[in-house]
């Protein structure tokens, strides 16, 4: 197995950096800024690392999309119909898929409440991947790291 | 490095509309009626599986946790907890993670598991998963055209329209050693094609059941049952035809208990994982219900009108995702 304090860095990047505004939109995903900052710092951290070798897989670190489960909640609660493309995000798996579709990562795909460098440490360790890309996001920002076991 | 240890499954404990423990799980009868536990006036679909008297989400999943570690006989305060859920749970259950991987949360929550007890990083985990039918997931999916407009769920069937919601709350212990089964293998791979749509050839479920298999020692002749995703929607059942056919030379017996139970999405993966278990155990393959007619698409040995006997005590359980995201759990009882 592999230790979080093994894991190498091998790129990192956050959004917004100095002179970021507000994140470009993806196709699809509407409202909240949620999957537009994760794409944003993904491919950031993704241009960074140049090539990756082997298998990547994707970690995705939240407490959730508040501002799409909030305009879910206010529609349910008029007795209103809920728009088809809140139901694509209604996951941040979407995102994850999107980030991995565009780049090619075949990976596992895991979403996780915390805990994003123990669980990037076990996917590695248990060989089911070669490097993880953890994307942190939070309600205005989002980080990105690709991490690798390193020498083993 | 040590050789790995081996994963023992020691509690079980569910429930979903088929009723409370593992032996209601494979009565066979699909269990779909109108929801009356919300108001469902501005939907086109109104059905699922319901369980009958649930106490709320938390007193659920804990009565959950607490059956299995008393099943496992072991102390739920020093075991390390893993929980599958779309959201945190309102009150502290002192989970070491929360995976919200969509239907993929409970499979995986067992194969991290699985890999912290087999390379000796902790003796035991109880893995949870919990979803109760609510009015905000159930509109999403109807928004998104999901649910099934004629109320049955058809998993790999002609003419199948959609998934229907279920109730499931379910926990596992695993531990080192022995036990009723074994968790012999598990995979985790994702298909690199769509944020929510499936790649058509299934090539990421095909590399996650090709690992478990793998990890297992397990060729894919000897698989006896497969317990599969199948929500029945269109692509998604397609495309996990299209894995199977490349692992398996000749189809096992497959059978999508949510044509019985409906899907109970983050903690289906824990739901099906007891449900693989308890057919092993019984000697028994549950059905696929709401079958129509073949779709050449989806051309596996499905389980029709009646259970069938068990051949080799060894079962897979597949599970697929948004984003993608696909596992396969590898069980010998």
């Amino acid at each position: 197995m592999i230790e979080v304090h093994d894991l190498v860095v091998l790129a990192e990047a956050q959004w917004p950096e100095p002179g970021d505004d507000v994140p470009p939109g993806v196709p699809g995903f509407v409202e909240s800024a949620f999957n537009p900052l994760a794409a944003a710092a993904a491919e950031r951290c993704l241009e960074r690392a140049g090539v990756l070798s082997g298998t990547t897989g994707v970690v995705i670190v939240t407490t959730g999309d508040r501002v799409s489960a909030d305009a879910v909640e206010r529609l349910v609660a008029l007795g209103k119909r809920v728009g088809p493309l809140f139901f694509f995000q209604s996951v941040p798996n979407s995102i994850a898929g999107w980030i991995a579709a565009k780049w090619d990562l075949r990976g596992p795909v895991v979403c996780v409440t915390d805990g994003g460098f123990d669980e990037a440490a076990l996917l590695i360790g248990d060989g089911d991947a070669d490097q993880v890309l953890i994307v942190q996001v939070a309600a205005d920002e989002a980080s990105a790291r690709i991490v690798s076991g390193g020498a083993r | 490095m040590s050789n790995p240890r081996p994963v023992a499954v020691t509690g079980l404990s569910v429930l979903t509309a088929l009723g409370r423990g593992p032996e209601a799980q494979l009565s066979g009868v699909p269990a779909f009626a109108e929801v009356r536990r919300f108001d469902t006036g501005a939907l086109r679909v109104r059905y699922a599986a319901l369980a009958a008297e649930t106490g709320t989400l938390e007193e659920e999943l804990d009565l959950a946790i607490a059956t299995a570690c008393s099943q496992a006989g072991v102390d739920r305060s020093t075991t390390p907890l893993l929980l599958a859920m779309h959201a945190p749970p309102k009150c502290e259950f002192g989970a070491a993670r929360i995976y919200t991987s969509a239907c993929v949360s409970g499979s995986t929550a067992l194969a991290d598991a699985a890999a912290l007890i087999s390379s000796g990083r902790v003796e035991r985990v109880v893995v949870a998963g919990a979803y109760l039918v609510e009015p905000y997931q159930f509109a999403l999916f109807d928004a998104g055209r999901a649910l099934a407009s004629d109320n049955v769920v058809r998993p790999f069937s002609a003419e199948r329209r959609g998934t229907l919601l279920g109730d499931g709350v379910a926990a596992v212990v695993l531990e080192a050693g022995s036990g009723v089964a074994r968790l012999a293998g598990w995979g985790r791979a994702g298909d690199a094609h769509h944020p929510c749509q499936p790649a058509p050839d299934g090539r990421g479920l095909a590399a996650a059941l090709g690992r478990a298999l793998q990890r297992a020692g397990v060729s894919p002749d000897q698989v006896g049952y497969v317990n599969a995703n199948a929500t029945g929607t269109v692509f998604s059942d397609q495309a996990e035809a299209a894995a199977l056919k490349q692992v398996f030379r000749k189809s096992p017996p497959v059978s999508s208990t949510k044509g019985l139970h409906g899907h109970a999405l983050e903690a289906s993966g824990v739901v099906e994982f007891v449900v693989t278990v308890q057919a092993l155990l019984e000697g028994k393959l549950p059905v696929n219900a709401g079958f129509l007619g073949s779709d050449p698409e989806c051309a596996v040995d499905l389980i029709l009108d009646a259970p069938r006997s068990v051949q080799t005590r060894i079962a897979v359980s597949v599970n697929s995702a948004f984003g993608g995201a696909n596992t396969a759990l590898v069980v010998t009882a």
